[in-house]
């Protein structure tokens, strides 16, 4: 019984704590019995790997679970950087935290302060978290974990987690304290010794009646205290029980209900060890306090700030952490393509800076690359590829780019050999290369062995998979270098290193004003250059890779004290064919770099505009996805589940909306419907619809439809029913004189 | 009635209430025949009403039951209390002693489902003096009578007549409160103690007799100590006074704040406890210092980071900060303003009838000054279209970057400027969860109504102009352009 309770109380809780996440999953039950042939079913499907065969299903089932292996091997990593960051974003503060409450909630000073009454203040902790509630809720939900895992101290600290949920009214806050409290303290009691079986009985009885008390009396925790402490042999000076109240989202809160519970509490505080922790959406402490807080509860209370992380940086952090650290070269070979970084950028950026969205933004990434790319599998070296992925390789983009590229070269050589052999004119114009024949020739038998030889793509793909790699580290080391010099020109609004990385791929960052202002910045203080250079931020060479740019930059650095030499040999190093080069413009690109999905027609320029199938499905369009939803109902309803061969009737409400679409701004309600009438079909509609009744019954109702008086009535309910859809989906807005309805229409949504 | 020695050290003891010490004295004995069935104490807040009557109380020897009104959530818990502490304070055994109650026909021992009215609470309480003989005179302090979080005014009435329907005589029920009766009990003849409030001197006194704080303990003798206190008392009071009045509440917090500042030169060893005028000379500014009187009791755990931050609205999204100003301007912007500001459209201005009264109409007047007005979600999200696309640095700022004028051709660029000028922020849902956080977070106000289906919910934006002001220079947006001339 004791463990059925726990586990249903941890699936409540599970269900509260989803109340404010901004994605949802789906969880298979647990609980679910299923029987010996699901079971064998799901055990058969387990082991396959969730992804389907590529290439037309072409692909092998090997090929398949390689696949999934590389994706699960590459998030694993990734999701175990998160992790180990989001664990110790908050240590120092959890630390704080468990030592301000472990202090003594009473103390000598205090207790002499008694003399007059009313001295004695309650001790509020204030967190002051950021404006994101849902990372908020994370800190909090961190915490209450990071309590229970230091086994150790956890006893004594009974956590109480308060929301504005919970707290409509002072009645509800207290009795949920109450309940939460003695629920814990019989949890304890269940899991302890065995001996305690009298006080075992005791506390369960306690939880039916609370021993003639109603269940909002906060005399009965006193009373609890009094037992605990018996039993304990301390007294208030010496406990070390710590009733911890966590308002968790104190900023939705009634204020009322807050002013007067933490009053209540206020006056209890001489006689329990309480103590108050509340969670701000707030930096400022004393501004917060001043404009909640009544101000006779403000003389009443000690109040102590904590200050988190801040949200942006962290985020910023992992965003680091993950694209731009010199593991990645190693083990993870993917760049970020430059669309997906503008896209997550612009996102944590401008609308949503919760961490929770942030990672499964990345996951998402990675999965639609494992997903849909059969060609991941050649990231492992030791994959032989089939005639397939030669093939499928010769079809990528890049390739074909490479390829013309060559036939251009060839044809303009061939057109330089032929001006050769004919008579120059001017006498002095002298041909720098010569080329002959034979050596046209080779090159052109070269460019056939692209095509024709698979070794020849194999031999490529494996050097431009180890250029690849060069790439990444030289591109790394140049986000570096200019994310720290940044700081030398103070007139610099600072970028983020992702941001510096998004102009470094796309080619950009030497015609960016941002790299002048740096390197006036260089200009006033090379020396800063030169030490960072040779400090370990920066990378030489990772396993066998070696940024030979960085090297010689280094080298000519090394030799020269003259400030112009240096800021020249910077600039070069910078301009350097390798790093200019964008992403997009290396030879198979799409197999190394992680682009979030593309979508087809996709011609933005402007950042805040693009889009691709990750953002897609993370933020989609809601109004034009509606739009066409109304429009078009096929792709929603014609799917394996639902499909029925004779349903030639769209659905009513689609119907409606056709009338709409032709609709003047303002539409009379009649003319509305007579329009909205006109349009039904109705014998097809009606036949369908006596086509889905199962008695006789129902059917000789729908027949008697067809009589136009009943008819007319049928569709005007469907009519209101529609009208009110298209009410609540924003598409109409009900006029204040009632026989008209407005469209409320809005472009380019 | 306490004899006269008695009361000479009660009074002593405490101080400045000697004429409501006699009349309380007046009013309750040790003999429950002549006690009055209720009094009324009341006065202003802390200025020692419920000190004077425990003392009181306490040194009459007399059986007393204090309840504290404000901690009772509800009427039931009240009455609840009471049975229950004056059923521990009679001295009666109750281990001997199992009283049944009668609860809707149903005999129950324990009383949680109890005193769900006054008239249950009474037949409780009758009965219980009536089983166990109880016949001591005894005292219910119902203290903060006003201050219960239920509206408490009907047992008001119930306990003034407590003796009447009831065979209770021995029991005097005294009220503490800190404003005047309530409507339903004025009419009752009821004695009335009433605590005016202290004088300057009087508030001194008070305070230089009792030494809340106390030096260091450096060897300095004692008279040292006490006489540095007295002048730091006096000093507190002097200037604060006029703020204060004779609330002790605040004079003690004002004591125990200034304290360990006022005393930092004799810690430091700097100066000795006789030279308070010295100190006070140096400390002068502490006096006049607003932010004492302002700032509540807060430290910062880590004395490193300091305690007034960035403001809630300082770490919000670029998106969300955009939305803060589109509703403050829907709230400020008259919509008949609508066209004029937010669109290309000239609007040919009316002449107004000039106002020959002197009223100042409402147009005339600032209209931040005005109240701020309900506006509907699709005008805040139009505005908002509007006005990121005009203001936001995403959308205009990229011309001065070179590269656009490197790298991208003419068409480019037409193309860009075609994008831009059908660019709507509202298609990025983002936009809705963003909305749901600011109304979480107090910013945004809306109108709730009854049926959640209805469309008809309107919005409010609840920030300051200051605010307002503050952020559209962090965004650099021209916020004045946005207020019809």
């Amino acid at each position: 019984m004791g463990k059925v309770h726990s586990f249903t109380s941890q699936e409540v809780e599970a269900v509260e704590d989803d109340a404010q996440k901004t994605h949802y999953f789906l969880n298979v039950g647990k609980r679910r019995k299923l029987d010996a042939v699901n079971d064998h079913l799901s055990d058969a499907s387990q082991k396959k790997a969730p992804f389907t065969e590529l290439f037309n299903s072409r692909e092998s089932s090997q090929a398949v679970e390689k696949r999934y292996a590389l994706f699960c091997d590459v998030w694993d990593r990734q999701h175990q950087k998160i992790q180990s960051i989001l664990e110790h974003a908050n240590t120092s503060l959890f630390e704080q935290l468990t030592e301000y409450i472990k202090r003594p909630v009473v103390t000598d000073a205090q207790s002499e302060r008694r003399s007059l009454e009313n001295t004695h203040k309650l001790p509020v902790g204030l967190l002051l978290l950021g404006s994101n509630t849902a990372n908020n809720f994370r800190v909090v939900v961190d915490f209450k974990r990071h309590i229970s895992s230091h086994e150790n101290g956890s006893s004594d600290i009974r956590l109480i987690n308060l929301d504005s949920k919970t707290c409509v009214n002072i009645k509800a806050g207290l009795r949920e304290i109450i309940k939460q409290l003695l629920s814990k303290g019989s949890e304890d009691i269940k899991e302890g010794d065995e001996e305690n079986d009298d006080s075992q009985d005791e506390s369960s009885d306690d939880e039916d009646d609370y021993d003639g008390r109603v269940n909002y009396d906060f005399d009965i925790v006193e009373d609890w205290l009094a037992r605990y402490m018996a039993k304990e042999g301390s007294s208030l000076f010496t406990t070390k029980l710590r009733i911890i109240i966590v308002f968790r989202d104190t900023d939705s809160m009634n204020k009322q209900v807050l002013n007067q519970l933490l009053r209540l509490l206020h006056s209890y505080s001489t006689k329990l060890p309480i103590k108050v922790i509340m969670g701000l959406s707030s930096h400022n402490a004393i501004e917060w306090v001043d404009s909640n807080l009544t101000k006779d509860l403000r003389m009443l209370i000690q109040c102590v700030s904590f200050s988190s992380i801040d949200n942006k940086a962290l985020g910023f952090k992992l965003i680091n952490e993950i694209f731009l650290s010199y593991d990645n070269i190693q083990y993870e070979p993917l760049l970020l393509s430059y669309r997906l970084a503008t896209i997550i950028y612009n996102r944590f950026q401008l609308s949503n800076n919760s961490i929770d969205s942030l990672i499964s933004e990345i996951k998402l990434s990675y999965m639609i690359y494992f997903y849909q790319q059969p060609l991941s599998c050649l990231l492992d070296p030791s994959f032989l590829p089939s005639p397939l992925y030669v093939e499928s390789l010769r079809k990528l983009p890049s390739f074909k780019v490479f390829i013309e590229n060559l036939i251009f070269q060839y044809n303009k050589e061939k057109k330089a050999a032929q001006n050769q052999r004919k008579p120059i004119a001017i006498g002095d114009f002298k041909i720098s290369s010569k080329i002959s024949d034979s050596s046209l020739e080779t090159y052109k038998k070269e460019v056939k062995s692209y095509l024709s030889s698979s070794d020849r793509i194999i031999d490529e793909f494996a050097n431009s998979y180890n250029d690849i790699k060069k790439y990444h580290l030289q591109i790394l080391n140049v986000v570096n270098i200019v994310h720290s010099m940044q700081n030398l020109n103070p007139d610099i609004i600072p970028l983020e290193r992702i941001k510096i990385y998004q102009m470094v791929v796309d080619g950009n960052l030497i015609f960016s004003s941002y790299l002048k202002n740096v390197l006036s910045g260089i200009k006033k203080s090379p020396g800063e250059l030169l030490q960072f250079l040779m400090s370990s931020h920066v990378a030489k060479q990772i396993g066998d890779i070696e940024d030979k740019d960085l090297i010689k930059l280094k080298h000519t650095l090394s030799n020269t004290y003259d400030e112009k030499l240096i800021i020249n040999a910077f600039v070069s190093y910078i301009k350097s064919e390798r790093i200019t080069t964008k992403l997009e413009h290396k030879l198979f690109h799409e197999v190394f770099s992680l682009s979030g999905g593309n979508i087809i027609n996709d011609e933005c320029q402007l950042e805040e505009n693009y889009e691709n199938l990750m953002i897609n499905l993370i933020r989609p369009k809601l109004r034009a996805t509606i739009e066409n939803g109304l429009n078009d109902p096929k792709s929603y309803l014609e799917n394996d589940l639902i499909q029925s061969e004779h349903s030639p009737v769209l659905p009513i409400t689609c119907h409606l909306f056709q009338v709409y679409k032709d609709a003047p701004s303002t539409i009379n309600i009649y003319d509305f419907f007579t329009a909205f009438k006109h349009s039904l079909p109705k014998d097809a509609l009606l036949a369908n619809l006596s086509e889905g009744c199962n008695n006789e019954k129902d059917r000789d109702l729908i027949k008697s439809c067809s009589d136009e008086d009943r008819w007319n009535k049928l569709v005007y309910s469907w009519f209101l029913l529609s009208c009110f859809e298209l009410v609540n989906l924003g598409f109409l807005k009900e006029k204040s004189k009632n026989d008209y309805l407005e469209k409320a229409i809005w472009i380019n949504l | 009635m306490m004899g006269p020695e008695a009361l000479l050290a009660l009074k002593k003891e405490v101080k400045c209430r000697d004429d409501q010490i006699d009349l309380l004295n007046s009013f309750i004995s040790n003999d429950a025949t002549i006690n009055v069935p209720s009094l009324i104490v009341y006065g202003q807040k802390s200025i020692g009403k419920t000190y004077t009557v425990e003392k009181f109380l306490s040194s009459l020897g007399i059986r007393k039951t204090i309840i504290r009104c404000d901690e009772c959530v509800t009427k039931k818990l009240l009455l609840q209390r009471c049975i229950r502490m004056i059923r521990n304070d009679s001295g009666v055994d109750l281990t001997k002693y199992n009283q049944i109650f009668n609860y809707k026909g149903i005999m129950v021992t324990n009383f949680g489902k109890l005193c769900e009215t006054f008239t249950n609470f009474a037949i409780s309480l009758e009965q219980f003096f009536e089983e166990t003989n109880y016949e001591e005179p005894h005292v219910l302090v119902l203290d903060r009578f006003d201050e219960c979080i239920d509206s408490i005014n009907d047992v008001f009435l119930g306990f003034l007549r407590l003796q009447e329907f009831s065979r209770i005589k021995n029991m005097t029920v005294v009220f503490i409160l800190s404003g005047d009766d309530p409507k339903e009990v004025i009419t009752n003849m009821v004695p009335h103690v009433f605590f005016p409030q202290y004088s300057q001197d009087q508030v001194v006194d008070i305070l230089q007799s009792n030494p809340l704080c106390s030096l260091p303990s450096v060897d300095v003798n004692t008279d040292n100590h006490h006489n540095f206190w007295r002048q730091y008392a006096k000093m507190i009071v002097d200037s604060y006074f006029p703020y204060t009045g004779s609330d002790m509440n605040l004079l003690v917090e004002l004591c125990y704040k200034l304290w360990p500042r006022f005393t930092g030169p004799i810690k430091s060893g700097l100066y000795k406890p006789s030279d308070f005028i010295k100190i006070f000379r140096e400390k002068r500014e502490l006096l006049t210092d607003s932010s004492i009187l302002n700032s509540s009791n807060i430290t910062s755990y880590d004395d490193s980071k300091s305690l007034s931050g960035t403001n809630t609205v300082a770490d919000l999204t670029v998106h969300s900060k955009f939305l803060l100003i589109a509703s403050y301007l829907a709230s400020h912007v008259e919509p008949k303003y609508d066209l004029q500001v937010f669109s290309r459209v000239k609007v040919g201005t009316k002449k107004r009838k000039s106002n020959k009264k002197g009223d100042v109409s409402k147009a005339a007047m600032t209209s931040r000054l005005l109240t701020t007005n309900y506006f509907d979600l699709e005008r805040l999200l139009a505005i908002l279209s509007v006005i990121y696309r005009n203001e936001s640095e995403f959308l205009n700022g990229d011309l001065d970057d070179v590269r656009s004028l490197y790298n991208k051709s003419e068409r480019d660029i037409a193309l860009k400027n075609h994008e831009i000028s059908i660019f709507s922020i509202n298609s990025n849902i983002d936009i809705n969860c963003q909305i749901a956080t600011l109304v979480s977070l107090g910013l945004l106000v809306r109108t709730s109504t009854l049926d959640i289906l209805s469309a008809k919910v309107r919005w409010k934006c609840n920030i300051s102009w200051e605010t307002a002001l503050n952020i559209s220079k962090e965004l650099n947006f021209p916020l004045h352009h946005y207020f019809p001339q």
